[in-house]
């Protein structure tokens, strides 16, 4: 009998496998805003020592800087020439891309930069992407946005619910969410506070809890101050001004309506939204306690990670969080060194979360990134 | 030797090399004076001058192939070389901490390659007892068990990285001993962190970027001891529960906080593992 010769399959995948990053920046984070706090940053390194805050800066020019082969495109039409070869399409706020090719892992990483709400749910609901959102919190009511060319405007309504499917929040919070009164006095939106005169909001033993965790507590009544008592939203009444609330140090905290199904954002929330992308990462304050519950159990959206692990990777963060957080991300997403094409991505992800937290511990941060 | 850490050929000094030397020692020890220093070789070769006039600074060529740096009298430093041919004359960076120094700290690679290179060299004596602990010859292999276990917690890792499951008796031997050393680190860093809870001063928070949206939650050394505590003891707790409970435990009072402290130093699962202290 012939002995059948053993043959050595070499790598045979040669090929680069593209990966699509949507980065969407939120209101007030901006390259632009990045780089006016730059400013501030660099006039004040007492404060702020270079060693610890060289990586706060626009995310991309960030990433230019450190890869001697990383591309940055402006043309928004050779973009859209890039994402539609990859059948990903119809993005109405492109900014940038950046484009690198690791050699190492045969992948060619587009991260293209959008600004817009709509861009935001589009790259939720686009297939096979990683998605980044790097923004405000809002308090645990979402992600925020606004199309502002140059700085964001201080006040308005695209601090809260928005004007359009362009600006304001993208709700994936709890259903009461607890604010400081002050937001409301600093950007001046309409807000949704529960008046006394209503039943207080349940206070839930087991999921699915309908308050933030962080307003689970016993609940007092807050008189409004003067200066937001005409920002309430006028569908709400409430004859004495008072509303649900606790004190938190010298601050009141006031519980609004907010959610992430059926809100009054819909179909711009979480419930109305198909989750499609391959990676979901929220990269705004406190987003862990914020929304981790709400994307991942079940009694919510339930958005639970296969075993073993081949889609569904979703990465919160544990303490507020500044640019820094997905500067590190993305650099060693583009760092990984090992081959990853046509591979799962979970060894890549959680190599990029460790060493992300690793260089945030070394800069002072907080052990940041969770999945 | 590790071309890494090549720092100059000993003959291109002065020379082309000599920047290379300079870059060196600026690097590692701040000296502002050595772009316009003068270097020049003693006749026999053997040394190395480098001054300004007022200060100056001395490598010479040792026995058993040593280059001694000296900062002044108190100040030395080794480095190694290799006569690789007559013309050549390579001189190696040693130690430790003049590695570091030469590294940019954005030098991942580099600093991933140096922490490699000490854990190899720091486990090298380790994996050659391990290798003997189940020798053939029974003295020989008692005598390395014994080093094991009076060594501790260095060899763990050599330890479980030659684990073989060859030969049942011996797998179970090595594993026991690999979670008893584990016992072991336990308790001592749960010893710490008892101390550590006594600890009521306030950390300072990072400093946040301008019109930052959340705040930190203030914390203070006990605080943080009782998050590590949980991350110790509490096996039960998944990451996420974990995260949710410490989240509650840091939003509350400094008052109750203490009272949590309280409960858990009272609780049986710590006082079985104080016993052990």
């Amino acid at each position: 009998m012939v002995e059948r010769k053993r043959i050595d399959v070499p790598d045979l995948v040669l090929e680069y496998e593209t990966r699509i990053i949507l980065l969407a920046q939120g209101i007030e984070g901006h390259d632009e805003d990045i780089a006016e706090k730059r400013d501030i940053i660099d006039k004040n390194p007492e404060l702020y020592p270079a060693k610890r805050w060289s990586s706060y800066a626009p995310h991309l020019e960030f990433l230019s800087e450190q890869f001697d082969d990383f591309e940055i495109v402006e043309d928004v039409s050779k973009i859209n020439e890039i994402l539609s070869k990859h059948k990903v399409n119809g993005f109405n706020s492109i900014r940038k891309a950046g484009i690198y090719k690791s050699e190492k892992q045969k992948v060619k990483f587009v991260i293209v930069s959008v600004v817009s709400k709509r861009d935001y749910k589009k790259a939720l609901e686009t297939e096979g992407i990683h998605v980044i959102y790097a923004g405000h919190s809002r308090y645990g009511r979402g992600a925020c946005f606004d199309t502002y060319k140059g700085l964001h405007k201080k006040e308005g309504e695209q601090w809260g619910t928005g004007t359009g499917d362009d600006n304001g929040l993208y709700r994936l919070g709890y259903q009461y969410v607890p604010i400081s009164a002050g937001d409301v006095e600093k950007h001046k939106y309409f807000f949704y506070p529960i008046p006394v005169e209503e039943d207080a909001p349940p206070r839930d033993g087991k999921h699915p809890f309908s308050r933030h965790p962080h307003a689970r507590g016993p609940l007092g009544k807050i008189r409004l101050p003067l200066e937001i008592q005409h920002l309430v939203h006028p569908s709400i009444e409430s004859s004495s001004d008072t509303y649900y609330g606790f004190k938190k140090g010298p601050e009141d905290h006031i519980l609004v309506k907010a959610g992430w199904d059926g809100t009054v954002n819909k179909p711009n929330d979480l419930g109305a939204t198909d989750l499609k992308c391959l990676v979901f990462c929220h990269f705004g304050c406190s987003s862990a306690v914020h929304y981790w519950d709400i994307v991942r159990r079940k009694e919510y959206k339930g958005w639970e990670r296969p075993k073993p692990p081949t889609e569904k990777y979703a990465y919160f963060t544990k303490v507020p969080t500044d640019k820094r957080v997905t500067n590190w991300w993305l650099y060693y997403i583009l760092s990984y060194d090992k081959k990853n094409n046509g591979e799962p991505w979970w060894d890549s992800l959680q190599w990029a979360k460790k060493k992300a937290n690793q260089k945030l511990h070394r800069i002072g941060e907080a052990y940041n990134i969770i999945y | 030797m590790d071309e890494d850490y090549l720092l100059f050929d000993w003959n291109n000094i002065p020379g082309e090399d000599s920047s290379k030397l300079i870059d060196h020692l600026q690097k590692c020890f701040k000296i502002d004076w050595l772009e316009q220093a003068e270097i020049e070789k003693s006749e026999d070769c053997q040394k190395i001058t480098l001054t300004d006039g007022k200060k100056t600074i001395t490598l010479k060529l040792e026995a058993q192939n040593k280059v001694v740096l000296e900062l002044g009298k108190e100040e030395q430093y080794e480095y190694d070389f290799v006569k690789d041919d007559a013309k050549t004359l390579n001189v190696y960076n040693k130690e430790v901490l003049l590695k570091l120094k030469e590294l940019d700290s954005k030098d991942d690679e580099g600093l991933e390659k140096l922490a490699i290179n000490i854990v190899e060299m720091s486990m090298a004596d380790s994996r050659t007892i391990i290798n003997s602990i189940h020798s053939d010859d029974e003295d020989e292999s008692s005598k390395s068990k014994a080093v094991l276990q009076s060594t501790g917690e260095i060899m763990l890792i050599p330890l479980l990285q030659s684990l073989c499951p060859d030969v049942p008796e011996d797998y179970v031997w090595d594993m026991v001993t690999i979670v008893d050393m584990q016992i072991e680190n336990r308790v001592r860093i749960a010893n710490a962190l008892e101390v550590m809870l006594e600890d009521k001063r306030d950390l300072k928070m990072p400093v946040q970027v301008p019109d930052a949206e959340e705040t930190h939650i203030p914390r203070r050394v006990c605080d943080e001891a009782f998050r590590m505590l949980r991350q110790l003891l509490a096996f039960e707790e998944g990451e996420m529960d974990q995260f949710f409970n410490i989240d509650a435990f840091l939003n509350l009072s400094d008052e109750e906080k203490d009272a949590e402290i309280d409960r858990i130093r009272t609780s049986k699962k710590w006082i079985s593992l104080t016993e052990q202290f």
